[in-house]
């Protein structure tokens, strides 16, 4: 089977399309004729069958085809959608699905059956109308019929029809849903003054003794009719939306027999999923007096008889009920999925359990610390315990971890409207969305988020006209970034416009009285830009210049703050501004250093603590000196303000005793940094962080409390509020050094690349950015051999070519070679080679000012200065094409004409973007993305493009309508529309080209689709 | 909560609301008395001191009721004031429940 990841891959998109089809074919059960549904349903199939032609999974494609065909007949408005078809178009889903599921053996299955049967229903179709469901209502006085409707039903259910009132399915769960009402006999009371109940069916099997009370929950599934719309009745009953479902009026009463039975056969199955609770139900019935089983098995008999005599006029033709049944729990049986839904209480309730029990450890460990050696065993057994409950909390977190995608998503959106209504070109990048963070803190964080983000486009980007006057491109930039650093999350929010000005800040602070004029003068930058956080700042009116940037920042800060996390600023007029969030990874557990002060314990978190320093009375090297009324600590050059946290905390009123021997952490919050002296320094442990009790409020030195090992409770310090309410002062010295420090971290969150630096047998220093390498594998110089002029190695049971950069640059080249080289193991290349290198030097991440100009030549990239080196930066691409001219020819084709093209990739499918965008930027494009047609489209408004390739079956605006935009607009006259799509017959690629495309190919022919890029870009050259 | 055995017959009475939070501590109580599985052959469960009842109360009943039926024995709710009946009938629980009425 081809590649592992991307059939991987494959399976995860099927099962998601898989779903959608599933779900969208029972919404049309339900009588639902949405067109969007049959659209959603259509490209669902369509997408599987693409991907399952790129692996030739011939049965696959056979079934997704055959529907594909049905369902675009349903679409395109030839065939109504009628229950046997939805049956039929089910079995085969279902089939999909196990295939998927086992896409292996999925070649091995029969699945003639499905394509006889949809073949036979497109071959016998049947003028359009006629089908329609007549709107009537007629009660027969079958007997079973009454079971369900009993007389004042039927007249329920016709009035309800007069009065055009709508009928839904409503799905309770007694002690969920009506929790929020005030008691059963209200809520139904209430249900009664809104509408009417005309059947219902309570399912108690969940409840299956006194024990399950508590947890078990009773299902109350019913008919409902009234006026309301589906939104209003979960307003004014206080139910979820989900809960409810709209049913067709015109839905005739066997059906509605059939909506309220699968509610049972649903519940039945799951019963039958579950071992435990078919132990009961046997236990139940065998006692023979089980009342609700035996009316349960009779009301679905009923059902069953009241569906038979209308399907079984078309028996023949149609599934059985039977096998479909045995079909479903067979697709259960087989299709185990990798997923589970798990309600986040319960995974909270996890955590906290989780908590305890590292508590617990932590407990017993020091309990038994003293018998480690007395009990013979007992130290692998409490090793093991120990490492299994961190191990367990560690896995129990991850489950909570979500990527910040989840915030960051909705930017772009923000982004657009914002300059759209501001009338600003604003360019929006965003790096690093797949960071996770614990899920309180991502849903804590849209907010502050989404105010920094409208404060950049707002207030930090220029208007256009400005901005060119300052020579800065006319489209501003925010670059939104989150990266892992120290055991916390970063978020950048960068922007490259005004900036802000100290000086307006300080007059404003000065005007409003925030601080006083002589404090004005020693304050340094940082400090005033920090006003910004005030209060005092958020409730000034837009401010002019200063552009009430303070405007709700107060808000933001607190927001950080209570989720542990800090902020911070670093502006450079004229050149932009950089909002930085430091986040924990999670809010629970941290480790911690016990820290004792006047006899009391307390807990400081790790992350804050940058090393601990013991100061001897004498030493020269760290000494405790006085600056401007203060105490500071004197630290290898550096002044750090200094304050005893017993001061602090009001345990002690003595200040620090310089004569005798100090323990000082030094203690970092963003880029402010302090010495904080205690009395004693314990252990490091994990503590659970248990919030403030409420009588505490929001003591500023504490950010909770947690239970330490030996059972005391220990308040865990907040070293940003203690800096806070010592009121330090940070010397200008620290403001100095950390201006760097922000300039470096500046310019490395504007473009920073990781490189591997190493050295070839000449003294030049290369560097390769490390998204390009694969591996480096040290090897032996006499693993290397020769084949005629070629070198190989052997690399995974496989030969593989390996070449030295010095033979094909223009760089220094020595003889002989050590015994111990490496290779460098390239990614995103056709025909990997491995580059023979001698030695690596490091590994950095760094911003690279690339000089192309000074050292040029072919394989390299340009030179840059990295640790008052030169270093040049190879192009793994020239270079592979200098070693293997022959294979690497199309490369060469495309990478010539000199400055890249930028192609615009509009393309649905996760997978063949990503795809068709290695090969694209392979061979040289630039690749802009849209995953639809309007994302393209508001691309193409924004960005100058050359080519567009985009594929046909999309979701909101497909490749048709998107290139007759394209060429109904006179900018785009001459834009060459290139198709890729897996529909290649004939007449498809007579509706594209009418369409207006330029050229039609199929996806993923990689050679000829880079051949047709050319052709296009040729025409347009010779046409403009 | 009340319980005695008359002629076969476990007889619990409720004594005030049905509701979350006395279910709570009624569960363990009401273990004691179905337990002692030998003293009688049937449930009747008089909830005729009850004014209000919640969606745990009803969970309640049905958790009885299905230890009851698990032990072989009858099971039968008597006293159900106007309210409450109502929302038995309009779950169908009476359809499940043997329900005496006044």
């Amino acid at each position: 089977m081809q590649n592992l990841e991307f059939i991987k891959e494959f399976i995860e998109e099927a099962t998601v399309h898989v779903e959608t089809v599933e779900n969208g074919l029972l919404l049309f059960g339900n009588g639902t004729d949405e067109p969007d549904t049959i659209h959603g349903i259509f490209r669902a199939v369509h997408s599987i069958k693409g991907t399952a032609g790129f692996f030739g999974l011939q049965n696959i494609i056979k079934i997704a085809h055959v529907m594909e065909n049905l369902l675009g007949e349903v679409r395109n408005g030839n065939l109504a959608m009628t229950n046997d078809m939805v049956d039929y178009l089910l079995a085969a889903n279902d089939c999909l699905k196990e295939m998927i599921v086992d896409v292996e053996n999925s070649d091995d299955r029969d699945v003639s059956v499905h394509i006889e049967n949809i073949t036979a229903i497109l071959e016998n179709r049947k003028p359009n109308p006629s089908i329609e469901p007549v709107v009537e209502f007629v009660i027969t006085d079958e007997k079973n019929q009454e079971v369900l409707f009993a007389d004042n039903e039927k007249t329920i259910i016709t009035d309800a029809l007069k009065h055009g009132h709508g009928l839904y399915k409503i799905r309770l769960r007694l002690n969920e849903n009506i929790k929020a009402n005030p008691s059963p006999v209200m809520f139904f009371n209430k249900l009664s003054s809104i509408g009417q109940i005309i059947d219902s069916y309570t399912d108690i099997s969940e409840v299956g003794g006194l024990d399950d009370i508590l947890n078990a929950d009773i299902n109350f599934i019913f008919l409902f009719t009234t006026v309301l719309e589906k939104t209003l009745i979960s307003l004014a009953l206080d139910i979820p939306e989900e809960d409810i479902v709209e049913l067709d009026i015109d839905t005739k009463k066997e059906d509605l027999a059939q909506i309220l039975m699968k509610d049972l056969d649903f519940s039945n199955a799951v019963q039958k999923l579950e071992p435990l609770s078919v132990q009961r139900q046997i236990g139940e019935s065998n006692t023979g007096t089980t009342k609700d089983i035996i009316a349960h098995s009779v009301a679905i008999e009923e059902m069953k008889s009241v569906n038979s005599p209308g399907s079984s006029m078309i028996s023949s033709a149609s599934p059985n009920v039977d096998d479909a049944g045995d079909m479903v729990k067979k697709a259960q049986a087989v299709a185990v999925d990798d997923t589970v839904r798990v309600h986040v209480s319960l995974l909270n309730d996890l955590l906290n359990l989780a908590s305890e029990m590292v508590l617990g450890r932590n407990q017993l460990l020091r309990c038994l610390e003293d018998h480690r050696k007395e009990i013979a065993g007992l130290n692998s057994v409490l090793q093991n315990i120990d490492n299994i409950t961190t191990e367990l909390q560690e896995k129990i977190m991850q489950t909570r971890m979500q990527p910040v995608a989840k915030v960051f998503n909705k930017f772009p959106r923000i982004i657009r409207e914002l300059s759209k209504k501001l009338g600003k070109d604003i360019d929006l990048q965003m790096e690093g969305t797949e960071v996770e963070l614990d899920k309180s803190i991502i849903e804590s964080l849209a907010d502050p988020l989404t105010h920094l983000i409208r404060n950049a486009a707002d207030h930090g980007i220029e208007r256009p006209e400005l901005r060119e006057l300052q020579g800065k491109s006319k489209t501003g930039h925010v670059f939104l970034k989150a990266y892992h650093e120290g055991g916390r999350v970063n978020i950048d929010i960068i922007d490259d416009g005004a900036g802000i000005k100290v000086e307006k800040i300080k007059a404003k602070a000065l005007e409003r009285g925030l601080m006083r004029a002589s404090e004005a003068e020693s304050m340094s930058e940082r400090e005033i830009l920090n006003m910004l956080f005030q209060p005092g700042f958020s409730t000034a009116e837009q401010v002019t210049d200063v552009s009430g940037r303070g405007v709700g920042m107060d808000v933001v800060k607190t927001n950080i703050e209570k989720l542990g996390g800090a902020i911070d600023i670093m502006t450079r007029p004229g050149q932009g501004t950089t909002f930085r969030l430091a986040l924990p990874l999670t809010l629970a557990i941290i480790p911690s250093l016990i820290v004792e002060v006047a006899g009391q314990k307390f807990a400081l978190p790790q992350v804050n603590l940058q090393e601990m320093v013991r100061i001897k009375p004498g030493d020269p090297n760290r000494k405790i000196e006085r600056c401007q009324g203060a105490q500071v600590l004197r630290l290898r050059g550096r002044l750090l303000p200094i304050i005893h946290l017993g001061n602090v905390l009001g345990l002690r009123k003595e200040p620090l005793d310089t004569t005798k021997v100090v323990r000082v952490l030094v203690l970092k919050i963003g880029t402010k940094q302090y010495g904080l002296a205690v009395d004693a320094i314990h252990d490091g442990e994990e503590i659970l962080v248990k919030p403030l009790p409420k009588h505490l409020g929001e003591c500023p030195c504490y950010s909770g409390v947690t239970i330490l090992g030996d059972g005391k409770v220990a308040m865990i310090l907040n070293p940003e509020g203690i800096s806070g309410k010592a009121n330090l002062r940070f010397t200008e010295e620290q403001p100095k050094k950390s201006a760097e420090e922000e300039q470096s971290a500046m310019e490395s969150m504007a473009e920073s690349q990781n490189l591997l630096l190493f050295q070839c047998s000449g003294t030049e220093t290369f560097s390769l950015d490390l998204s390009m390498v694969a591996r480096v594998e040290p090897i032996q110089a006499s693993q290397i051999e020769r084949i005629g002029e070629k070198e190989y190695i052997q690399f995974r049971g496989d030969s593989l070519r390996v070449i030295r950069p010095e033979q094909y640059l223009p760089v220094t080249r020595r003889e002989g070679q050590p015994d111990k080289l490496y290779v460098i193991i390239p990614k995103l290349v056709k025909y990997p080679m491995g580059i023979l290198i001698h030695r690596i030097d490091d590994i950095i991440q760094t911003r690279v000012k690339f000089n192309q100009e000074n050292i040029k030549a072919k394989g390299l990239v340009g030179s840059t200065i990295l640790h008052n080196r030169i270093v040049l930066v190879i192009n793994i691409y020239d270079l592979f094409e200098l070693a293997a001219p022959d294979q690497y020819q199309v490369h060469e084709r495309h990478s010539h004409s000199g400055n890249r093209r930028t192609v615009l990739l509009v393309e649905d499918t996760p997978f063949f973007a990503k795809m068709e965008r290695s090969y694209l930027e392979w061979a040289g494009y630039r690749v802009l993305y849209g995953s639809n047609g309007k994302e393209a489209w508001e691309i193409l408004q924004n960005s100058s493009v050359d080519v567009v390739v985009s594929d046909i079956q999309m979701p909101i605006m497909d490749g048709y309508e998107l290139v007759k935009r394209i060429r109904a607009d006179q900018g785009f006259a001459s834009l060459p529309v290139i198709a890729l799509t897996s529909m290649t017959d004939e007449r498809s690629r007579q509706l594209g080209r009418e369409a207006g495309f330029d050229f039609y190919e199929a996806k993923l022919d990689k050679e000829r689709i880079l051949d047709r890029l050319e052709e296009a870009l040729r025409l347009r050259r010779e046409a403009g | 909560m009340k319980s005695e055995v008359k002629q076969a017959k476990l007889c619990i009475q409720i004594e005030k609301d049905l509701t979350a939070n006395r279910v709570k501590g009624l569960v363990d109580e009401a273990k004691r008395m179905v337990g002692q599985i030998d003293n009688y052959s049937e449930i009747s469960l008089d909830l005729s001191q009850v004014q209000h009842i919640d969606s745990t109360g009803i969970s309640f009943i049905i958790g009885l009721y299905k230890t009851a039926c698990s032990n072989s024995k009858a099971f039968k709710l008597t006293g159900l004031n106007e309210d409450i009946f109502g929302l038995f009938r309009l779950m169908k629980l009476d359809k499940i429940l043997e329900i005496e009425t006044a």
